[in-house]
């Protein structure tokens, strides 16, 4: 359906009036707990209280078409997939069943605009409130998050293949092996080359082991890495993926940064010993062992050295540099600032001339950022270090995708400045914000920034740097930059009072005069 | 020269431990007959402490005023080698690790309580280990048959820290090491030890002299001999079940400090070979019957060593320049076959024979002093060589062969920027000798049963890199390796043709080297890696 300005209130008169006086209950419903989402093609909005999500996508001339879906009674959570293209709504469905009627959890998928518009449904076994979705946009996994149902397993997952509609092996319904934890974190690894083949596999933190679960065959029993020995409780503080040499199959690692202790364990992927063939169902084994970081770990990663692959460990002013198969570790001194985040960035700056890896060194409330160059040169472990010194704390940093891959928004603690970091000429341009607290979204295709504050509103060109500023008529609470299924990109400005209401511009070439107001989203599509 | 020979049936006692199972190799120690005979130590290197602290009769310099000899060839206990796997024991989780030196996978079995003392026992067909358990005061016999290991309880007395292996591996003896005591109460006589035998799985406790020095089995593995201070504590293992057959002082001097003797048995166990500090005198005691023959020898005894295989017992004479060839096996019958051989061109007091050479290696530690001297005790009239080194000499670690020796050099000039050096010396082929500087100092050192490799562990806690080094023979090649944490102990698993560094770590961690491929490896965290459920058993 499409849907103009000032059309909204017409339409809740026609619906109260063609329904014939009989007043439909979900207008009895509350419009709070409504959660918004941004979407490739637009936006969604999961209003719980009338069971449905609207799919709401930008036309040519800034309209906006709307989907509407019914959702599973017992709302839980909704997440977008990361490439945008699902809406993902998991539901409890009834709880308590009573009747076979009554509806089941289930996990929805909707998607939308350009005249498609499909919708999945997976049955879950149990009303879980956990989700989390693969960076790749393949697979979620519902699990228990704070659930209060009487009793409870919280180390049960499903794992559902978003690629697959429902069929009797997805989702897979699993209970993980536990030594008394429960899960805490999930990793999505990309593809490994394990022995066996190529597979992804879900890293299951709990707060004393590691479970695998391989992806491509969930239905095999996981892997599980106790990590506390009897005198020794460690408890998972992150995770690092490394594939190794692209040849190989044996050399796949995936290293456990630990809360509270100065040793990151590594977990080799091996082939399967030939004596244990027979006995294992797995086609490959995972063999832990410790490496000593001489500290505590804030962030990890696995980096290419001109010496090979080293896990990377960051403590404050130190870097660690830890060879993952002799654990003899190299320590590389930071100066006198310390850094908590650490990124690799050689994606965007490219290797070292010796094709070593390149990471950004940053720290939430501190002002300085540094770029390591790993790859030795005489006496120590890395070949260069840079660091820049901006005129405010750093609180978060943003990456741009699209066109602009080597920049990144840096935003301060106070949300009043903001520095557009350029990792390849390693600059950092201040724009300063007339009030704090501003909020910030990037466009898709790298090549704007969109920062709000009340009803005012910038486009911030990355490439050009040029803001341009806009005073909407009313407060504006998030902002979407997405494209049109047509062609061309739009922004749209939610006002998130009473019905929410939204503003839309040409997100290439904003202008007041062209947008298009709406003042009541969540009246749309209602019978 | 008045020579005072009586029934002299020697053979000789050396650390350099050779297990028939295919077996490992463990530190190659060379003059400490204090150290306990057999295969308590295991594969585990050498560490090499200051010797002042662990020697006991290291010799006074026959009355001239340099120190005394340091013997830095010492034993350590753990880990311990067999033919293939390294054996580690946890004694906090009551586990013991074996980890295969070709795959280096990582099995765990459980032991005992306090599982803390390992022994490697020689088996011809199996790996086998033994460890104390020293809250629940029992040993476990640990078998890795075809991968498969199976255990074994025996109990022991209470108080334990030592093992002594017989060659043939029928019998271990926990007995208590007073050196391995803190704050030891004098009343407490340590005079317990339990014979286990292997075979019939029973234990036999017997009491012997005041504090246990050493033990040492005979050759067939009938007969085991307790050295203690008060003296030599005889037990016969073949009648039926172990039991003291005779026990005789080593002196007539109720208060020698037994402190100030060494003691070395021959292999055959019939003769104990007695040197003291100070002393031109070597006793020499039938261990049948206590009764003993002197031997006055030119000059003060600074070092004694007897060859592996008995022929023949070295004795050093530093302030005269002379060594004394002692034919074990034709000295009783003829006191003439002793002879005197002058090597004054150079001071030497100690002493390193090899496994299987006739070669003996004397230098000095109790002076710097660069020279090696090289006498082949099978000669008639053997002429010293001289072989002049860049450093002076801290001890000498020859191949079993005596083809090569590693040296390690004592503390360098303080020109240097090294802190420590070591020479590889080509003995047979009387080439060139290399040297190399260390940036930290050995604290382990193990010889490869085959004459080709030796590992070296250096570093400590206030020095600085921790690194292993692996000497090549006879290419003279030597590669480098940081380690990750402070080393404990270098040894070599032959039947893998690997070595390895025992490192401190509270999750235990031991780095390997492949010596064919040069590969390195570290494994951390032993019993974690046993821990992990990959859905192959219910």
């Amino acid at each position: 359906m499409r849907l103009h300005n000032a059309c909204f209130a017409l339409t809740a008169l026609v619906a109260i009036g063609s329904s014939g006086c009989e007043r439909q209950p979900v207008w009895d419903q509350p419009i709070a707990g409504a959660q918004i989402l941004g979407m490739d093609h637009g936006i969604a909005i999961v209003d719980p209280g009338a069971e449905r999500a609207l799919l709401l996508s930008p036309e040519d001339d800034l309209s906006l078409s709307q989907d509407s879906f019914a959702i599973t009674t017992g709302f839980a959570t909704a997440k977008v997939t990361p490439d945008g293209s699902r809406l993902l709504v998991l539901s409890h469905g009834t709880v308590p069943r009573e009747r076979a009627d009554d509806p089941e959890p289930t996990l929805q998928t909707f998607t939308a605009g350009g005249g498609a518009r499909t919708s999945h449904s997976y049955r879950l076994s149990d009303p879980l409130s956990g989700l989390k979705v693969d960076p790749l946009s393949r697979f979620a996994v519902v699990h228990a998050s704070g659930d209060a149902a009487f009793l409870q397993n919280p180390n049960e997952l499903s794992i559902v293949d978003l690629t697959r509609e429902q069929t009797d092996d997805n989702p897979v319904h699993l209970t993980l092996r536990s030594f008394g934890g429960t899960p805490q974190a999930f990793t999505f690894t990309e593809d490994l080359v394990l022995p066996g083949g190529k597979r992804r596999l879900l890293v299951v933190q709990t707060d004393r082991d590691i479970a695998l679960v391989d992806l491509d065959a969930p239905d095999l029993p996981e892997i599980t890495i106790p990590l506390s020995s009897d005198t020794n409780k460690m408890v998972p503080g992150g995770v690092a993926v490394s594939d190794g040499a692209l040849e190989r199959d044996d050399d796949a690692r995936i290293a456990i940064r630990l809360q509270d202790d100065s040793s990151v364990i590594i977990i080799n992927l091996e082939p399967v010993l030939e004596s244990d063939k027979d006995d294992t169902p797995q086609s490959f084994r995972a063999v832990p062992n410790f490496v000593f970081t001489d500290g505590i770990p804030s962030d990890i990663a696995f980096v290419q050295t001109d010496g090979g692959l080293r896990l990377a460990a960051l403590l404050g002013t130190r870097l660690t540099l830890v060879n993952p198969v002799t654990g003899i570790a190299s320590a590389v001194d930071l100066g006198a600032q310390e850094f908590s985040q650490m990124t690799i960035v050689t994606d965007v700056v490219g290797q070292t001339s010796d094709g070593s890896d390149v990471a950004m060194l940053w720290s939430p409330g501190k002002s300085h950022i540094a770029f390591i160059a790993f790859g030795s040169t005489v006496g120590q472990p890395y070949k260069a270090i840079e660091k820049l010194k901006l005129d405010t704390a750093v609180s978060t940093v943003a990456p741009i995708g699209g066109d602009n891959p080597h920049l990144r928004i840096l935003r301060s603690s106070t949300g009043g400045a903001v520095h557009v970091l350029d990792l390849l000429t390693r600059t950092a341009a201040p724009l300063h914000a007339s009030s704090s607290g501003a909020g910030l979204t990037t466009s898709a295709d790298g090549g704007r920034a969109w920062l709000h504050q009340g009803s005012s509103l910038a486009k911030l060109d990355l490439t050009t740097l040029h803001p341009q500023n806009f005073q909407l008529q009313r407060p504006i609470s998030r902002v979407f930059d997405v494209t049109r299924p047509s062609g061309g990109d739009a922004l749209i400005t939610l006002h998130e009072s009473g019905l929410i209401g939204a503003t839309v511009l040409d997100a290439q070439q904003p202008a007041l005069s062209t947008a298009r107001h709406y003042a009541g989203l969540l009246l749309g599509e209602l019978p | 020269m008045h020579r005072s020979v009586g029934d002299l049936r020697t053979g000789l006692v050396c650390v350099l431990l050779a297990c028939g199972s295919g077996g490992f190799v463990a530190c190659a120690s060379t003059t400490d007959s204090l150290n306990n005979e057999g295969f308590d130590n295991g594969g585990g290197g050498g560490p090499l402490s200051n010797a002042a602290s662990s020697s006991t009769a290291s010799g006074a310099g026959g009355g001239s005023t340099l120190p005394p000899e340091q013997e830095l060839e010492n034993n350590f206990g753990a880990p311990v080698a067999t033919g293939r796997y390294v054996w580690v024991a946890n004694p906090s989780s009551g586990r013991v690790a074996y980890i295969d030196g070709k795959t280096l996978q990582i099995q765990i079995v459980d032991a005992g309580h306090g599982p803390t003392h390992l022994a490697a026992i020689p088996d011809a067909d199996d790996d086998v280990a033994i460890v104390l358990n020293t809250l629940s005061n029992d040993a476990t016999v640990l078998r890795a048959k075809e991968g498969a290991l199976s255990s074994l309880n025996l109990q022991v007395h209470p108080g334990a820290n030592s093992w002594a292996v017989s060659p043939d591996g029928r019998w271990a003896t926990a007995w208590t090491d007073v050196k391995g005591i803190e704050n030891d109460d004098p009343l407490d006589g340590y005079q317990a030890v339990s014979v286990l035998d292997l075979h019939t799985e029973n234990t036999t406790q017997l009491s012997v002299g005041y504090r246990p020095q050493s033990l040492h089995y005979n050759e067939a593995s009938s007969r085991l001999l307790v050295v203690s201070e008060e003296g030599i504590t005889s037990i016969l293992l073949d009648s039926g079940s172990p039991s003291v057959q005779a026990h005789f002082p080593l002196t007539d001097d109720p208060v020698e400090d037994p402190d100030a003797r060494d003691v070395a048995l021959t292999p055959d166990g019939n003769r104990a070979l007695v040197r003291r500090v100070d002393e031109s005198v070597l006793n020499i005691y039938d261990t049948d019957d206590g009764s003993h023959v002197d031997i006055p020898l030119p000059g003060a005894i600074t070092d004694l060593d007897l060859a592996d295989n008995g022929a023949m017992a070295v004795a050093v004479m530093r302030a005269v320049g002379k060594v004394a060839l002692i034919p074990c096996t034709t000295i009783v019958d003829d006191p003439t076959s002793l002879s005197i051989i002058d090597v004054s061109a150079t001071t030497v007091g100690s002493v390193s024979l090899p496994s299987d050479s006739s070669l003996a290696f004397l230098y000095t530690n109790a002076q710097p002093n660069d020279m090696l001297t090289v006498l082949d005790t099978a000669l008639p009239t053997p002429t010293p060589r001289l072989i002049k080194l860049q450093s002076a000499v801290s001890s000498v670690f020859p191949t079993p062969d005596a083809s090569h020796a590693l040296v390690l050099h004592s503390a360098p000039p303080v020109s240097s920027k090294y802190k420590s050096a070591i020479s590889l010396v080509p003995v047979e082929a009387q080439l060139p000798s290399k040297i190399l500087g260390l940036e930290s100092a050995p604290i382990s050192v193990a010889m490869a049963p085959d004459n080709t490799q030796a590992l070296l562990a250096l570093g400590s806690l206030f020095d600085t890199p921790y690194q292993m080094v692996v000497a090549r023979f006879p290419s003279l090649e030597i590669d480098t390796y940081a380690l990750g944490s402070e080393p404990i102990a270098a040894g070599i698993v032959a039947g893998a043709n690997s070595g390895f560094v025992a490192q401190q770590h509270p999750e235990g961690r031991i780095t390997f080297v492949d010596f064919k491929s040069g590969e390195v490896r570290t494994l951390t965290g032993f019993e974690l890696a046993t821990q992990v459920v990959d859905g192959s058993t219910p």
